[in-house]
């Protein structure tokens, strides 16, 4: 009997646990993310340091950022990416870009928008970016799920 | 024979005062090193700052923007490698480097032969020491050495191959 109870109580803390961690992972931001950052080569030429994080979301199946690019008007940054469905159904989603000066703060912070895109299967779509002002030298674009 | 004693003197005294033989050609923008063939802008000092290596407004982008407005009639301006500009500081030397005088130094003695605005500091070569690190002239005391890569510097831009 006194076994038994262990066995069950055991198996409650388990649960309890493994409840947590998963509600841990869940708290993370679900979403796509692709971040570029301004840098420079050994000749001092311009590159863009590119990254694309998947945050434990549902799209990651479903949508692929085939490409990641960035361009200077003047003095102002502005982004690109391309992104295409894995999807053979209608895939709406909302996207956001966000600029951060040379040290890694946010310009006009929480300033942008959330944006609806949907794409149809198998459809790949540009969109772009425009940084605020000429402070912004990293971008970061937010996928996320419609609300 | 007489003529001769005095002719001498005189001669001797013209020699005297030539100095090393001259080694540019100067332009209303460039200056050539008959030595070497490279052309180099007679300007030392055309951004008229120092310039970073890596970051907005660089050396990278100020060349870009030099040959792309053709400057001087030429759309291949680079920055000098640190043998080149050993070898135009050891011409500069040659004419008579004293570490005690300022006015032996260098950027003096490039001034004096007919370029313009060269400063009394370093200047970035296009040699990579290290990840950090690119070789600088310096035009005062004449030392070409590995220096930090985050500090900015003058440039001199230059063009052509040595022959040297």
């Amino acid at each position: 009997m006194k076994l038994a109870k262990t066995v069950v109580l055991n198996g409650i803390a388990v649960a309890v646990l493994m409840v947590s961690f998963g509600l841990t992972g869940c708290s993370t931001t679900a979403g796509v993310e692709a971040s570029g950052k301004t840098g420079w080569d050994d000749q001092g030429a311009r590159i863009l340091e590119k990254k694309v994080v998947f945050n434990n979301s549902g799209l990651k199946g479903d949508i692929e950022i085939v490409d990641v690019k960035s361009a200077m008007a003047g003095d102002i940054m502005r982004a690109q990416a391309t992104l295409r469905s894995r999807d053979k159904d209608t895939l709406p989603f909302q996207y956001r870009f966000d600029w951060y000066d040379a040290n890694g703060f946010e310009i006009n912070s929480g300033g942008g928008a959330w944006k609806p895109l949907i794409l149809n299967g198998r459809e790949a779509k540009t969109i772009q970016g425009v940084a605020p002002d000429p402070r912004a030298k990293e971008f970061l674009l937010k996928i996320r799920e419609p609300d | 024979m007489k003529k001769l004693f005095l002719i001498l003197p005189i001669l001797m005294l013209l020699l005297a005062c030539a100095g090393p033989k001259q080694n540019f050609q100067f332009l209303e923008k460039t200056a050539v090193d008959q030595n070497t063939g490279l052309t180099w802008a007679r300007n030392a000092n055309m951004p008229g700052r120092q310039l970073i290596w890596r970051g907005d407004d660089n050396v990278y982008e100020y060349m870009k923007r030099l040959n792309e407005s053709n400057y001087a009639g030429y759309a291949d301006w680079r920055v000098p490698t640190k043998e080149e500009f050993t070898t135009i500081i050891e011409y500069a030397k040659s004419m008579g480097y004293d570490k005690a005088k300022m006015d032996s130094w260098p950027y003096q003695k490039l001034r004096m032969l007919g370029f313009i605005d060269v400063r009394d500091y370093e200047y970035w070569t296009n040699s990579r020491q290290s990840p950090t690190e690119m070789w600088t002239a310096d035009l005062t005391t004449g030392k070409v050495a590995p220096r930090p890569e985050n500090k900015p510097y003058y440039l001199w831009p230059v063009r052509g191959t040595s022959s040297r």
